[in-house]
């Protein structure tokens, strides 16, 4: 029988897809960490958004508007039946609401810090927070270095003690793949908790 | 349709018919093996949106498979996560 389908036996079963969310303020190092890890390259997609506008329009109605938000994304195969992607948050606090799609089905999120301006990643820190998601506060260290004591970064963002924050060198893979270790294992400690 | 839902091909490679948009074309002999929609909108320029139907009008002929990541339950399924976990550990 002449068919142009393949023989579906032969075709693997597609590998399970995990997602981690890498957040934070514009420009803190999203790429890099992601582009540390990954297989690929980073990857940059264009994803079209329909939000509800805030203010009121010209026409002076409340109406919705497009916008296209650019956000990055790698992937790390885990062997044959496994493939973990890691998606960047837009970096504009305007364009939060994309994160509801990014963080839909998210194994959790890395918040990554930039010490010198920790007040934009409050927002990354309220979102996880609000919706329950396990996450964890990496701070990026500018040129290898540590500026600031993860303690203080915990209080001037007022993370409750259960949050892992790591300091995190962004360019280096071991560091990269620790901040995920961490994330996933806090995540778990969440999902055992939840099957008791 | 996820950004991470995998898209992967169901035809023989080039038997996708000659004179489907260029796009559709690009889109199947990219998805072997599996690609996820995020990544096929990347490589071929395309915003997410225009992938999502392109794949979606594939499904429905036949010509593409969609799979669903399910993260919704995975993200939280203890076997999966102490697989995620090993599977990091090991890079």
């Amino acid at each position: 029988m002449a068919s142009a389908l393949f023989d579906h036996a032969r075709v693997p079963a597609a590998p399970v897809a995990m997602k981690i969310v890498v957040a934070g303020g514009f420009a803190v190092g999203k790429t890099t960490l992601i582009g540390s890890i990954s297989e690929i390259e980073p990857l940059r997609t264009e994803a079209e958004m329909t939000v509800e506008s805030l203010g009121v329009d010209r026409s002076g109605q409340v109406g919705k508007t497009g916008t296209t938000v650019a956000m990055d994304f790698g992937r790390i195969t885990l062997g044959p039946d496994m493939v973990l992607y890691l998606f960047g948050t837009p970096g504009q606090d305007r364009f939060w609401f994309l994160w509801d799609e990014l963080v839909r089905g998210a194994v959790g999120g890395v918040v990554l810090v930039d010490t010198r301006r920790v007040a934009e990643c409050f927002a990354a820190v309220d979102y996880f927070e609000a919706l329950g998601i396990p996450f964890v506060v990496a701070v990026n260290m500018f040129d290898g270095v540590a500026t600031h004591h993860p303690r203080a970064v915990r209080e001037a963002l007022a993370v409750p003690a259960n949050i892992p924050i790591v300091l995190c060198d962004v360019r280096r893979k071991t560091h990269v793949q620790e901040t995920l270790v961490l994330l996933v294992e806090s995540a778990l400690r969440n999902a055992q908790r939840a099957a008791v | 349709m996820a950004l991470e839902a995998g898209v992967r091909a169901l035809t023989e490679p080039g038997a996708y018919p000659p004179g489907a948009p260029p796009e559709s074309q690009r889109i199947v002999e990219l998805c072997r093996p599996t690609t996820s929609v995020a990544e096929v909108a990347a490589r071929l320029f395309l915003p997410v949106g225009v992938v999502r139907v392109l794949v979606d009008d594939l499904a429905t002929a036949g010509v593409v498979a969609v799979d669903d990541p399910h993260t919704v339950e995975s993200a939280t399924d203890v076997r999966l996560l102490e697989r995620l976990l090993d599977g990091i550990r090991a890079l």
